[in-house]
């Protein structure tokens, strides 16, 4: 500063002059500051190097899991590997990255400069869960699906049906995005990482574990259902009768999650 | 000592921040005792206070960013409660340690708080960003990250983003209380310059600060405010000392001045051949008028210097937190 000590006054009435050409942004409402906010979460993926660890990542762990599976026995079902694991570690994927998703904007003090702006906490939230949404529904599932359906084809041989594939990966993005609204959830309740994370993976495993032993009519309302549902999906035939419940509850699930998430930062004191 | 408080006409319309009755409080812990703040437009109002005093409470709660227990504010004419958008427009903020996103250089940082309040051709936004880099000296630094910013470059940058949108109010806290005596500067010297240009409403605990820009303080203390004034009037208080120092032992001064129906009192002291006499009095003009005629009165008196005192801001402010600290 002291060697450059700034304009002399003259640069303020330039700066003046240069807002009358820019037009205020006057309209209210709940997504005021959405879109701006949803352009910075998304230049966070995709703006630095995030993106590529993570689909490099994801590509490891998905795609060279099925990979094996297919190499080390061809006549295998290799959906039957590929849509757990992909179901699996997703959900801890965005369980580990997303936990400081708020925690960490409040802990900074980047939450308490964003909300001084002409933001809503509703826009704030929001933008976190699309930006989180898109980037893990391609990075880790888009990437890895077009790869595995690859694979599938050129190491394994199989000709795979397109259009029931497409519908797994819509159950595997429901799976995902109900972990993704969980946790940006829990995010606004606590102010540490730790019961977050436990939380959330406390969900997961208790789903992995015994959600066999559970009434199928409850499983079918929580996530666990789902990765089995994109499996009977991906098969093709006679969708399960299952199905449009599961899609009812875990939209519900998401919903919810976001509302309870909505709720609790506008109660928030920054 | 005697509380000078001078509350400001009721008028909404010259003032761009009125708090009534503002409380806050933290489970049992009260941070602010009902305060009733006016800052008037155009002003470069120092609101001052020890740590603890419950300025970033206030401000945070001009922000919208905590609840109000009871008592409302309201901002640039908008009720805090109701218009927190409509206020959050019109008004910058520059927050005690500045945080910003890391990955984003000083010029993203502006770019994308500019993007929050206009709509408009890119290239005339980067213009508004390129004068507001120029305007706190980061123009030379504005495409590093930010993550390696110092704390004065990260106060310099909160201070152009605070400006971004050419706001009626700038509300800094503690802008300069984290900065080397250079970096100090350098932010005083930036209010100044904007002191055309906006209201600013800035907390801090440097005394030094608040004589060198403002026009008007406040002082909080335990969550209270004990005192609201233009700072020249808060510095001379209620009663205006003078201090006359004349040649010989001035026997016949003192009476004579105390006389006088505006002379409060009078002191004398002699050091060596001279005296020096401080007179307190409660009519400004009539002793402007007639003091030094009075003491000049008598042909033997010469006078080797006369003039008014000055508190001094520190002064005030200790006695003024003192009277408020439990005994």
């Amino acid at each position: 500063m002291s060697a450059n000590p700034g304009p002399s006054s003259s640069a303020l009435a330039q700066a003046e002059s240069t807002t009358q050409h820019l037009r205020p942004i006057t309209t209210g409402g709940w997504r005021r500051g959405f879109a701006p906010m949803l352009g910075k979460e998304l230049g966070q993926w995709w703006g630095t190097k995030q993106w590529l660890v993570q689909a490099l990542t994801w590509l490891v762990l998905i795609n060279g899991v099925a990979a094996l599976a297919m190499i080390m026995d061809p006549s295998e079902d290799t959906l039957k590997v590929f849509l757990p694991v992909t179901a699996l570690v997703t959900a801890v994927g965005v369980i580990v990255t997303t936990q400081g998703a708020i925690i960490g904007e409040k802990q900074r003090g980047t939450a308490a400069w964003i909300l001084s702006k002409p933001v809503t906490r509703t826009s704030f939230l929001l933008s976190k869960l699309a930006a989180y949404g898109i980037g893990f529904g391609v990075v880790a599932l888009a990437i890895p699906w077009a790869i595995f359906l690859a694979e599938d084809r050129f190491i394994a041989g199989n000709d795979v049906a397109l259009l029931p594939m497409l519908g797994a990966l819509g159950l595997l993005a429901l799976h995902l995005l109900v972990y993704l609204a969980l946790v940006i959830a829990l995010g606004t309740v606590f102010d540490s990482r730790g019961p977050i994370a436990a939380i959330g993976i406390g969900v997961l495993l208790t789903g992995q574990f015994f959600g066999g032993m559970l009434p199928i009519g409850f499983v079918t309302l929580l996530p666990w259902i789902l990765p089995e549902l994109a499996d009977a999906v991906a098969h093709g035939g006679e969708l399960p009768a299952s199905l449009p419940t599961a899609l009812i509850a875990n939209g519900a699930l998401i919903v919810a999650a976001t509302v309870t998430g909505l709720w609790r930062l506008s109660r928030q004191e920054l | 000592m005697t509380t000078t408080t001078n509350q400001p006409e009721n008028d909404d319309s010259t003032d761009v921040i009125a708090t009534r009755g503002l409380r806050k409080a933290y489970g049992s812990v009260v941070a602010l005792h009902g305060l009733d703040l006016r800052v008037p437009k155009g002003s470069i109002f120092g609101f001052l206070g020890p740590n603890g005093a419950g300025k970033t409470t206030t401000i945070k709660l001009l922000l919208g960013l905590t609840r109000p227990t009871s008592g409302s504010a309201s901002v640039v004419g908008h009720e805090v409660a109701a218009d927190g958008l409509l206020i959050r427009q019109r008004i910058g903020y520059l927050a005690q340690q500045p945080q910003f996103y890391d990955h984003m250089s000083a010029r993203e940082t502006l770019r994308f708080t500019a993007r929050l309040f206009f709509r408009g051709p890119v290239r005339a936004a980067d213009r508004r960003i390129d004068e507001m880099l120029e305007l706190v000296g980061l123009a030379g630094m504005a495409d590093r990250p930010v993550r390696g910013f110092s704390g004065g470059e990260r106060q310099r940058l909160g201070i152009a983003q605070a400006q971004i949108n050419d706001p009626e109010l700038l509300i800094l806290d503690e802008p300069a209380s984290a900065l080397d005596p250079v970096g100090r500067r350098d932010v005083l010297e930036i209010m100044r310059r904007l002191r055309d240009h906006t209201t600013i409403f800035y907390s801090t605990h440097i005394l030094d600060d608040v004589e060198r820009v403002s026009d008007t303080v406040a002082i909080l203390n335990g969550g209270r405010m004990v005192a609201q004034a233009p700072i020249t009037e808060l510095l001379h208080g209620n009663t205006t000392e003078y201090a006359l120092t004349i040649h010989g032992n001035g026997d016949g001064v003192p009476s004579r001045l105390r006389s006088r129906p505006w002379v409060t009192t009078v002191t004398a002291e002699q050091v060596g051949p001279l005296t020096t006499l401080n007179v307190a009095v409660n009519d400004d003009r009539a002793a402007d008028a007639e003091l030094l005629r009075v003491v000049l009165d008598d042909p033997h008196t010469t006078v080797a210097s006369f003039g008014r005192t000055r508190q001094s801001l520190e002064d005030l402010f200790i006695d003024l937190v003192n009277e408020g600290e439990p005994q």
